[in-house]
């Protein structure tokens, strides 16, 4: 008998349960509603159910673990694939502001790209490039979302070129 | 006579030039989606919601519509011509569809694929039509109680079909109704779970944990699990046809599959998942030749294939009658219906009811652009199998970073599609459903809505929900799902163990 990560699983879905109903309390409760019909009750309700479940769950995996067959098992834990795609939307996140859309998106495809096995790594960042530019291009100019050029594209002689396509970032 | 004059008022909106162009979109969109592996219609609609917010509603959800039917034609092609599924309601057309396409039949597999989806998805769709006014009918008459015992009834059918086990289904659908509380109480004003954090105030969108789950986590765990990446493509050759051996095989195989997946899509239990299981093994007891399922027998793609089809139709019953979300892609429809201020449900039929109509029209229109669309196209659509998996992969994240941040332009919520995706990632990986949780996101605000209301109206008697018709009835039944199948595999076990080996 051993704590398996499903288990573990369980004992985190009730500890979000006795966080829920811990902190239900920090809700005001306006005075012209009743208890059952205030926004604690429900709140309360969940929590409670998470814990509970989560324990029940949690001790049955324990006592009584589920088998995945052999061919639904997941293959060994490919970590670099993994922490490079990871990692490249954690690098998105950073770079978006500073760097704008078009090249946070190239470089995070790149990335993602070379961690999935694509053989030329240059190609990939060329490919994404164009992707990013597309996107760009149809998103902010025929379905007006509004997206952060990145200041590379702010830059004037670079402007000026875009702006003789008729195209205004 | 009402149903022939609303959906001609419907086909009236739909055959305007500029709804016909939408519905080509939607069904081509649909299609394409479903064929590519790692995206389904509930990710694409999600990703689609910023883009079409200026829209008229009618013309988003007749897009809307074509993407969800579209995404089953595609994933049959997919299931067919590769050794994983690209949906989840094709999982069984891939058992006896490879075998065929292995042996040279893919083109046969593909026909009958498609046309009995074009049956299924046209009896379904005016099946939809016949008896969502009846629902709607019963649905005005029920009270916030009745409601929220629907709801809990909704919640554990979810949960217990969707995966191996009710309690994991139970604590996946949980964890997304405890997402949802995140934000302003509607009700009273009140924040809840947001530590005056301002970006938590508005609470955490639903498109944002659509995409984690879908688009982040699958990214993730592809990435974590090379066994998952290997696949085999098997070429097709030839045009898409069948002879008229396979047809006479295929029609009976494509009623049964739509009478079956109908109501099981309809029920609150829905999905499509469940009646393909059930018409395989339908088709399998009924076929004069038996052992060649599992070996490339065409009946094991026509029942299904209707039967998934089917299905999608009767999962729109509950979602426009009653509000009722039964998948993944019902739920994010459902959010799509609020964005536009509308509420799902008896007062969508009286007060929008061209719209309701329209998008029922544009399906029956849709099946038939989408059969036009995969029998002489198949080849086309199969060739998209081909693109490189890295980029594919790398295009996917790029649309879920530009949906989630284009629609609230926030970088908290990539942030939180982050954690989200993580957290979906880790699901995956130790097999938890996902769907549940995208249920329990949409349905557990209107759940507790109902909850509050019921109490309000009883003056905080609780046991409303055990004395009232059909509350009662509806949560002892509810009851019965959570607790049946566990103890039934225990006695089965027992009874395993003490029988003379």
């Amino acid at each position: 008998m051993r704590l398996t990560a499903r288990a573990g699983a369980g004992l985190f879905a009730a500890a979000v349960g006795v966080f829920l109903y811990a902190y239900s309390f920090d809700i005001r409760q306006p005075p012209n509603l009743s208890a059952l019909s205030g926004p604690r009750i429900f709140p309360q309700m969940v929590g409670l159910a998470l814990a509970t479940l989560g324990l029940l769950f949690a001790a049955s995996e324990t006592l009584n673990p589920t088998r995945i067959p052999e061919e639904e098992r997941p293959g060994p834990f490919d970590y670099k694939a993994f922490g490079l795609t990871l990692g490249s939307l954690a690098l998105f996140i950073l770079l978006l502001p500073r760097a704008g859309f078009i090249l946070s998106e190239t470089i995070m495809f790149g990335i993602v790209a070379w961690a999935f096995g694509a053989t030329r790594p240059l190609r990939a960042f060329g490919v994404g490039l164009i992707v990013a530019l597309v996107v760009y291009y149809v998103f902010t100019q025929w379905l007006g979302l509004r997206l952060p050029v990145g200041d590379v594209f702010r830059n004037e002689p670079l402007r000026g070129l875009l702006e003789t396509f008729g195209w205004r970032p | 006579m009402d149903l022939l004059t609303n959906l001609a008022h419907g086909f009236a909106v739909v055959f305007q030039p500029i709804n016909l162009m939408w519905s080509l979109v939607g069904v081509t969109l649909g299609t394409l989606i479903g064929v590519l592996p790692g995206i389904g219609p509930a990710l694409t609609i999600a990703l689609l919601l910023p883009v079409t917010t200026k829209m008229d509603p009618a013309a988003a959800f007749i897009i809307f519509g074509g993407v969800y039917y579209g995404a089953m034609y595609g994933g049959s092609t997919t299931a067919i011509l590769i050794n994983t599924p690209g949906e989840s309601g094709s999982l069984v057309t891939a058992i006896d569809g490879n075998k065929m396409a292995r042996k040279g039949r893919a083109p046969a597999a593909l026909a009958t694929a498609a046309i009995g989806s074009f049956v299924a998805g046209c009896i379904g769709t005016l099946l939809l039509a016949a008896f969502a006014p009846t629902m709607v009918e019963w649905a005005v008459k029920i009270s916030p109680a009745d409601y929220f015992a629907l709801a809990i009834l909704a919640f554990v059918s979810v949960a217990c079909l969707l995966g191996r086990s009710v309690l994991a289904g139970l604590l996946s659908l949980l964890m997304g109704v405890a997402i949802a509380l995140v934000g302003i109480d509607g009700q009273s004003g009140q924040a809840r779970y947001a530590f005056g954090e301002p970006s938590l105030m508005n609470g955490i969108g639903v498109v944002v944990v659509i995409v984690a789950l879908f688009a982040v986590a699958e990214a993730l765990s592809l990435a974590a699990d090379p066994k998952a990446r290997s696949e085999e493509i098997t070429p097709l050759k030839g045009r898409v046809l069948m002879t008229r051996e396979d047809l006479r095989r295929s029609w009976k195989p494509w009623l049964r599959g739509a009478a079956i997946g109908f109501p099981f899509g309809a029920l609150p239990a829905g999905g499509a998942e469940i009646p393909t299981f059930l018409s395989y093994s339908l088709e399998r007891k009924l076929s004069d030749h038996p052992e060649e399922f599992g070996e490339g027998a065409i009946e094991g793609v026509a029942g299904p294939e209707a039967a998934n089809n089917a299905a999608v139709a009767g999962v729109m019953a509950p979602l426009l009658a009653l509000g009722l979300p039964t998948s993944a892609t019902a739920a994010i429809l459902l959010a799509a219906f609020q964005q536009y201020g509308l509420q799902p449900g008896p007062t969508l039929f009286s007060g929008s009811s061209t719209l309701v109509w329209s998008l029922i029209a544009s399906l029956l229109l849709g099946n038939l652009m989408l059969l036009l669309l995969n029998l002489p196209m198949a080849g086309l659509w199969a060739r998209l199998l081909y693109i490189p998996r890295p980029f594919l992969y790398a295009g996917i994240l790029v649309f879920a970073t530009l949906g989630v941040y284009g629609a609230s332009r926030s970088l908290n919520d990539v942030i939180f599609m982050l954690i989200v995706g993580l957290m979906g990632f880790a699901m995956r990986r130790l097999d938890f459903p996902i769907a549940p949780m995208v249920v329990g996101l949409v349905l557990g605000p209107m759940a507790e809505q109902h909850f509050r209301r019921a109490m309000q109206i009883s003056q905080d008697d609780w046991t409303v929900f055990f004395t009232s018709t059909p509350a009662g009835p509806l949560l002892a039944l509810a009851a019965v799902l959570a607790i049946a199948p566990p103890l039934i595999r225990r006695w089965r076990r027992k009874s395993a163990q003490t029988a003379p080996a």
